[in-house]
């Protein structure tokens, strides 16, 4: 996918980079960009080159397009063609380049021997490996390999390499708690998958608590369907119900939440079936019998009494569920993931067949390989290591020994086992105690194939070389190599890449394509696979359901239990949880940074004595840790929430902090002290975990751990993004006396809101109606034109009058933006993509609390009481620099480093910028950044720098460009082509990047383009702050909720 | 006056220019050490950029902003009590004003340097002045920042000027109070000046008409400085009362350094106890209580215009001022600006000298704070709740803050050991002349 360019074109591209190099400033080092003395001859300086591969971060698969430049990936961004994520990635999915060039990975092979750990050869390391293998071979049954869930080509040859090294077990590691989705699927439909859930052909959806917007199954697909769903589009939108005791980032995006205790949504289930099963008129009269004995001994009025529901809720919700197959519900994630998980997805698999969603908006056949295997087999496994019946162990980049709670007895079991191979590609808790640690490369530099649906034949290609500093190799083909030097039979190949043509060829033949191999071969690569849409499969019910019994709700104990959820940056397996990106990122609801967090309910807060920000100590039988009370709304009273995989070692640069010292003395910072240091960030929430799982499924179990909490007396070290040391934050305020504060809007109109059916009515705020006043200069002209039109006029005649070719204003190109809160689900994926793009550096979390984070982009989070209900309402507002037309920023710069430029952006030269920060003190919207330092990108993260963005050092002022160098690159393609660029060629990187589609860019000048089009008829358009008028070129469209509510 | 004669003011005011003594040294020692405190954090910035002081998102200005502010400010009592003063005839000036001319001199010598502190890259100020290149670069003059630039620059070079021409008739006294390489060292400022008529009267008239020309700079430097924060679209800053606010504001805090720096050079030199009088004292105290009041005023007015215009943001940030978490900062300027002057009414007080410098230290740090105040809690507080936050104090901006004080004093205290830090010859004019019969 290599853009077309000319000799032109490539000289603009270069002389960019070449500026990129000039712009680093005072006394920096400057670094040449261009590492090949040699370059291979196709090769291209300053073009960017395009690689379709496949993402591995977790079973889902995704689609990736890897932009490289100069031989080095260094943006990770969806790929369009992919059917299942199309185009778009998740957080964890943008952060991948910072697992490939993550500071925390091994240079070479090291040997532990008795004096510690040390360095070898591949050479000498492989022969070990080799040896150990051949000795093993007679040895039946000796080898245990624990690697991710792996679909695809893979899990076969691993078979044959362990059937042929003498045998032995392999386990596919994933805490994701899916399989008590596919067992519940095959003790209802007798089909053990993960189907499809059609979100958009439903228009109520019921869920009992899957984070489905932020980790459940592919979150990516869920959310681009959730949002196809939930739009506000001709008049109507779907609605939301969101039934869970913790609401999370998901729930937040309901248009009505139902806290209920946890472990109580079986018996919600099931009420719900038992009114709906009245008038279900699709079910054959035998069948609606049995499901009415069944369902018999529900009583609805006793279950909406023990979950604290209001009375008729459950009879309201079962009417609007009966929709003829345009509803659905889904449970599932680690709000659910209680010890009879696989009945809570019974129950709503009950509740899909009697409301006809089976076939319709639940669709089989789709068969999602998600998730690894039951911690069943993982117990299995680790009894077994404990027998001894294990000679070699591999474990091949996955963390158990960190994951797993202390108390499953996996580090015991892995002390016995003689021999320990890591494969990981970093260095991990599991690794560092290996007897062997063969470092592999990362899966962007590997071959491999993926089959993450059926249907769906994804391949991953290695996007760049291997990263200079690290001398790795690939699974695969340290597999295969291993293989031949043990003398095994089937592993010819001579590299990785042609076994997975191999292989390939074997799928060309059975697939249905008149394509020669060859030619299919070229465009799986070129497409990132081979895609095609899977069979639908008919489903009954199974009989075997009636045989399952379900037990009765738990009754309040008013204990505490303990929900280890998913904090939506990244996954439970703790797997992203080392990348400074994802931990500089604020979590949306919180807006917490680099720290774990405990979620309290603000009565439970009261209870307890404890006040929002306090250091409270949470213990369970198994452990105690201490973390930070972050007191919420969202959180059902007695239920207590913790982010699951925190508590990783970060590897960061130990920037000096003057924290907690004397502001008399001096904190001094000598350059040979600056180095990487790992950091611990937040606590393991698996330290309070016990050892437990679903008794059907034998997934992890991640909720309902009783605990108990205690006050510290101290205060947390807690940093949150929504304004630091804010008073009216830290005094009791909108809920009572927990400190959990105003963090509302103040009124000031930033995020306006609609409601389905009375277009005109505001969300009954009359201080938002000033807003609305049509601005006094632009109705007192007589033309009702703006007041700055006729100046522009006046100069752009006077620059005609003088004949000097200065550019025209807005003559073709004006950019803008068009952001739309109702689709916007707050999930922070623009951010990191914002992060990666602009090569923004990072600070840490000292410096986040002084507010000196660079982020160019945030997600602005705001609680609004609701005038009616009286209840929170959680809105999500993307902030960047609004490229005002009458800015406040540039008038101010004594020195023009901030000027309008032709196109309608403010831009920013950093080279002219001399530092006062008037701009930003200026800039109402508060979006520039201030380089208090110089900031180090340590290396290897240096090689994932944008080429086309300058790395700015310290007191250089910058901002959002609207992804100027997009811009530029699209416009220098236009202008070799002789034409005007397109609606839609370009995008800026978070618009890229989000799922939700919320966001669009283009010129406002062409009449045909998309934004004109929105700009010229949507009703909800407004901008912020109008009557400042500062004229911002970023439009946003009004959040639109049900009924004037929402969670 | 009775006790004073021509010989013995020239005696006195000469002899406090006799070579230094231990006393002198210690201080000097102290300052130097002050001083170096402060090079070393500035330099320590330079080379780890802005890291080190308590500027931060959204509050882009913050000590340093502050501080130019404070000395501008200061540096203003100088010109006035010359210039103004002298244009309306004051009799209190006299003694006083070569003194606070020094000062502001010092002051606005100190307060330059903070605009180029407060860069974040200050190798580059050199930009902010519009000089020709081969670039075509040039600057923008909409900025209030660049009016700064041309507002300080020629406050500053026609203080010195004015300070210079002051000088004259003085030097030339001293030139001939002394010998040797000295008498000659004095004789080249002294500009060859003999007190002939024909020297006095081309003096008085050239002195008059400095006096007018450095009159409208007194108040338009400081209403420039205004609109750095008045020109601006920030709730707090974004204000009309600022310049006549600023400029009283300025006259407030400069007169209160007047006094801090009269009273223990009076105490310093004995001589000048008869000079420097007590009834010259109380009138800087009475501009204080005037200045004092107009300052109180304009926060009232502040306040009521927030709530009568209606303007949410407006409100929210006076509110915030005195209820927010940096409410401490505005108390204490409210009780040192506007409650300590208000005991200055009394007579008993104002001519107490301990009460008056106590008043007078406390009225420096209330105008240090009101700086703060304004710059500090209105960028904290502006239209995006999000982005709303607070200020702590780091040490490089303390350090520096010190090292401006020990550049300022540095500077004074070698003033007064070279030159003649009272008017000799204007306080000579307020003698009787001692050949004519005293009726």
């Amino acid at each position: 996918m290599k853009n077309n360019i000319s000799r032109r074109n490539f000289l603009k591209m270069s002389a960019i980079g070449g500026a990129t190099v000039v712009a680093a400033g005072c006394s920096d080092p400057i670094e040449k960009l261009i590492p090949l003395q040699i370059p291979p001859y196709d090769y291209v300086s300053g073009v960017s080159t395009h690689f379709a591969t496949t993402c591995l971060e977790c079973a889902a698969a995704c689609g990736l397009i890897v932009r490289t430049r100069e031989g080095r990936a260094i943006k990770a961004e969806g790929n369009p063609r992919h059917p299942i994520n199309g185009g778009r990635i998740c957080l964890q999915g943008q952060s991948v380049l910072q697992g490939l060039y993550s500071p925390a990975r091994v240079s070479g092979p090291m040997a532990a021997n008795s004096e510690g750990r040390r360095g070898v050869s591949w050479k000498e390391a492989k022969q070990r490996m080799a040896a150990k293998l051949q000795a093993l071979k007679n040895n039946a049954g000796g080898i245990l390999y624990i690697g991710s869930p792996r679909s695809g080509s893979f899990p076969e040859m691993l078979n044959d390499w362990i059937e042929g090294m003498g045998g032995g077990a392999s386990l596919e590691f994933d805490l994701t708690p899916v399989n008590s989705l596919k067992m519940a699927n095959r003790i209802v439909f007798g089909k053990e998958e993960i189907p499809h859930f059609a979100l958009d052909k439903a228009e109520l959806l019921i869920n009992f608590g899957a984070d489905f917007l932020e980790s459940w199954l592919n979150p990516i697909q869920m959310t681009k369907s959730y949002t196809r769903m939930h739009r506000y589009h001709k008049g109507t939108k779907g609605r939301y119900v969101h039934i869970a005791p913790h609401i999370s980032l998901t729930g937040t995006n309901a248009d009505e939440w139902l806290s209920c205790p946890v472990g109580h949504e079986t018996s919600i289930a099931l009420a719900l079936s038992r009114i709906l099963l009245k008038r279900a008129g699709h079910l054959s009269m035998d069948e609606k019998q049995r499901l009415g004995a069944f369902l018999s001994g529900i009583s609805v009025e006793k279950i909406a009494q023990q979950s604290d529901l209001a009375a008729g809720t459950l009879e309201r919700l079962a009417d609007e569920f009966g929709r003829n197959g345009r509803s659905l519900a889904i449970a599932g994630g680690n709000c659910n993931a209680g010890s009879d998980a696989t009945h809570l997805q019974i129950a709503v698999n009950i509740l899909n067949y009697i409301a006809g969603n089976i076939g319709k908006s639940v669709v089989f056949g789709a068969d999602y390989r998600l998730g690894g295997d039951g911690m069943t087999e993982v117990e299995a496994s680790i009894t077994a290591m404990k027998e001894g019946r294990y000679q070699l162990v591999i474990i091949e980049n996955v963390n158990p020994v960190f994951t797993l709670p202390e108390n499953s007895g996996f580090k015991e079991a892995l002390a016995t086992v003689p021999f320990v191979v890591s494969l990981s590609t970093e260095k991990d808790e599991t690794s560092e105690l290996a007897d062997l640690h063969l470092p592999t490369s990362h899966f962007l530099e590997s071959w491999g194939d993926a089959q993450p649906r059926n249907g769906v034949f994804a391949l991953q290609q290695p996007v760049m070389a291997r990263v200079p500093v690290f001398d790795t190799m690939e699974v695969g083909g340290l597999m295969l190599e291993l293989a031949q030097m043990v003398g095994l039979d089937r592993f010819e190949a001579p590299n990785y890449r042609d076994y997975i043509k191999a292989s390939w060829k074997i799928l060309h033949q059975m697939l249905d394509t008149s394509l020669p191999f060859a030619q299919f071969w070229k465009k799986s690569l070129q497409n990132g696979g081979h895609y095609e849409s899977f069979k639908p499969s008919s489903i009954a019910l199974n009989s075997e359901v009636y045989a399952v019994e379900f037990s009765d709700p738990p009754r309040r104990t008013n204990g505490l239990s303990l929900l280890a959820v998913n904090s939506n940056l990244h996954n439970a397996n703790a797997k992203g949880g080392n990348r400074s990106w994802l931990m500089e990122i604020p979590h949306p609801i919180t807006q917490v940074v680099w720290d774990s967090w405990i979620e309290l309910h603000p009565d439970t807060a009261i209870r307890l004595g404890i006040r929002h920000g306090d250091l409270v100590e949470i213990t369970s039988s198994y452990g105690k840790v201490q973390a930070a009370a972050w007191i919420f709304y969202g959180i059902d009273k007695e239920t207590v929430a913790m982010p699951a995989g925190m508590g990783r070692k970060v590897p960061f640069p130990n920037y000096k902090s003057s924290r907690d010292k004397s502001k008399l003395l001096p904190v001094l910072e000598s350059e040979s002290e600056l180095i990487v240091a790992e950091k611990t960030v937040g606590v393991n929430v698996m330290t309070l975990l016990p050892w437990r799982k679903d008794t059907l499924s034998g997934d992890f179990v991640f909720a309902g751990e009783s605990v108990s909490i205690q006050p510290t007396g101290k205060k947390a070290y807690l940093v949150t993004m929504d304004g630091q040391f804010r008073k009216d934050i830290e005094t009791p305020d909108a809920d009572g006396k927990t400190g959990f504060g105003d963090r509302s809007q103040k009124g000031r109109g930033l995020i306006q809101v609609l409601s389905v059916g009375d277009g005109e009515k505001l969300h009954a705020d009359s201080s938002q109606k000033h807003h609305l006043r049509k601005r006094y200069y632009t109705l007192n002209r007589k033309d009702k034109k703006s007041f700055y039109d006729p100046v522009a006029e006046n100069v752009s005649n006077a620059v005609k009058k003088a004949g000097k070719q200065v550019p025209v204003y807005h003559d073709p190109y004006k950019w803008e933006m068009i952001i739309d809160l109702d689709r916007c689900t707050g999930c922070s994926v623009c951010v990191a993509a914002c992060y990666a793009e602009n090569n923004i550096p990072l600070v840490g979390k000292d410096r986040s609390n002084l507010g000196r984070e660079m982020s160019w982009l945030r997600i602005e989070r705001f609680f609004e009481k609701n005038k009616r209900t009286g209840k929170l309402e959680t809105y999500y507002s993307p902030q960047m620099c609004q490229q005002c037309d009458n800015a406040g920023c540039e008038p101010v710069c004594p020195v023009f480093a901030t000027y309008q430029s032709p196109e309608g952006l403010n831009a920013m030269i950093y080279n002219r910028c001399v530092g006062t920060r008037y701009c930003s003190n200026n800039c109402v919207y508060k979006q520039r950044r201030f380089n208090w330092r110089s900031y180090q990108f340590p290396s290897p993260l240096h090689m994932q720098l944008n080429p086309a963005v300058s790395v700015r050092s310290k007191g250089v002022m910058e901002k959002c460009t609207f992804c100027q160098h997009r811009i530029r690159e699209m416009k220098d393609l236009a202008k070799d082509q002789g034409r005007d660029v397109r609606d839609g060629e370009i995008q800026t990187a978070c618009q890229q990047a989000c799922p939700a589609d919320a966001i669009t860019f283009g010129n406002i000048m062409d009449n045909n383009s998309h934004i004109k089009r929105i700009k010229a008829k949507n009703e909800r358009k407004y901008i912020q702050l109008p009557e400042l008028n500062f004229q911002p070129a970023i439009t946003y469209l009004k959040k639109v909720n049900h009924n004037n509510v929402k969670a | 006056m009775s006790q004073l004669s021509y010989g013995n003011i020239n005696d006195q005011v000469v002899s406090s220019m006799e070579p230094p003594g231990k006393s002198w040294m210690v201080s000097m020692v102290l300052i130097l050490g002050a001083l170096s405190m402060g090079i070393f954090a500035w330099a320590i910035q330079i080379r780890h950029g802005l890291e080190w002081s308590g500027i931060n998102h959204p509050i882009g200005w913050g000590v340093y902003i502050t501080n130019f502010v404070f000395w501008i400010g200061i540096g203003h009592a100088g010109t006035l009590i010359s210039a103004v003063l002298y244009l309306v005839r004051a009799p209190f000036r006299n003694s006083i004003y070569r003194a606070s001319e020094a000062m502001t001199v010092f002051a606005v010598m100190t307060a330059g340097l903070f605009p180029l502190i407060h860069l974040g890259r200050v190798w580059f100020a050199y930009w902010l002045l519009p000089y020709p290149n081969q670039r075509e670069l040039w600057v923008n003059f909409k900025s209030p920042l660049l009016w700064d630039v041309f507002a300080i620059s020629t406050y500053m070079s026609v203080s010195i000027a004015f300070f210079i021409l002051g000088l004259i008739p003085d030097l030339a006294t001293v030139r001939d109070e002394s010998k040797g390489i000295k008498r000659l060292l004095y004789s080249i400022p002294a500009l060859c000046f003999r007190g002939t008529n024909h020297q006095w009267l081309h003096y008085m008239r050239g002195y008059l008409l400095f006096a007018a020309i450095a009159t409208p700079l007194v108040f338009s430097v400081h209403s420039i400085v205004s609109w750095d924060f008045a020109m601006s679209s920030l709730p707090g800053w974004h204000s009309t009362i600022f310049a006549p606010y600023f400029v009283a504001g300025a006259i407030f805090s400069g007169c209160a350094m007047v006094l801090t720096i009269m009273i223990p050079l009076r105490q310093a030199f004995p001589g000048f106890k008869e000079i420097i009088q007590i009834k010259n004292l109380e009138g800087m105290a009475k501009m204080i209580i005037f200045t004092s009041l107009i300052v109180t005023y304009s926060y009232l007015v502040e306040f009521f215009i927030a709530y009568y215009s209606g303007a949410k943001y407006e409100r929210a940030l006076f509110w915030f001022r005195p209820f927010g978490e940096m409410s401490p900062y505005f108390w204490l300027m409210v009780s040192c600006n506007c409650l300590v002057p208000l005991m200055l009414f009394f007579k008993k007080i104002r001519t107490n000298i301990p009460a008056l410098f106590i008043i007078s230290l406390l009225v420096n740090v209330g105008m240090w704070l009101e700086r703060f105040v304004i710059v500090g809690t209105s960028l904290a507080h502006g239209f995006t709740p999000f982005a709303w936050g607070s200020y702590n104090f780091e040490w490089a901006e303390i350090w520096i803050t010190i090292g401006s004080f020990g550049w300022f004093f540095m500077w004074f205290f070698i003033f007064v050991k070279i030159m003649p830090s009272i008017a000799i010859a204007e306080m000579k004019e307020k003698l009787t002349p001692p050949f004519r019969k005293k009726k």
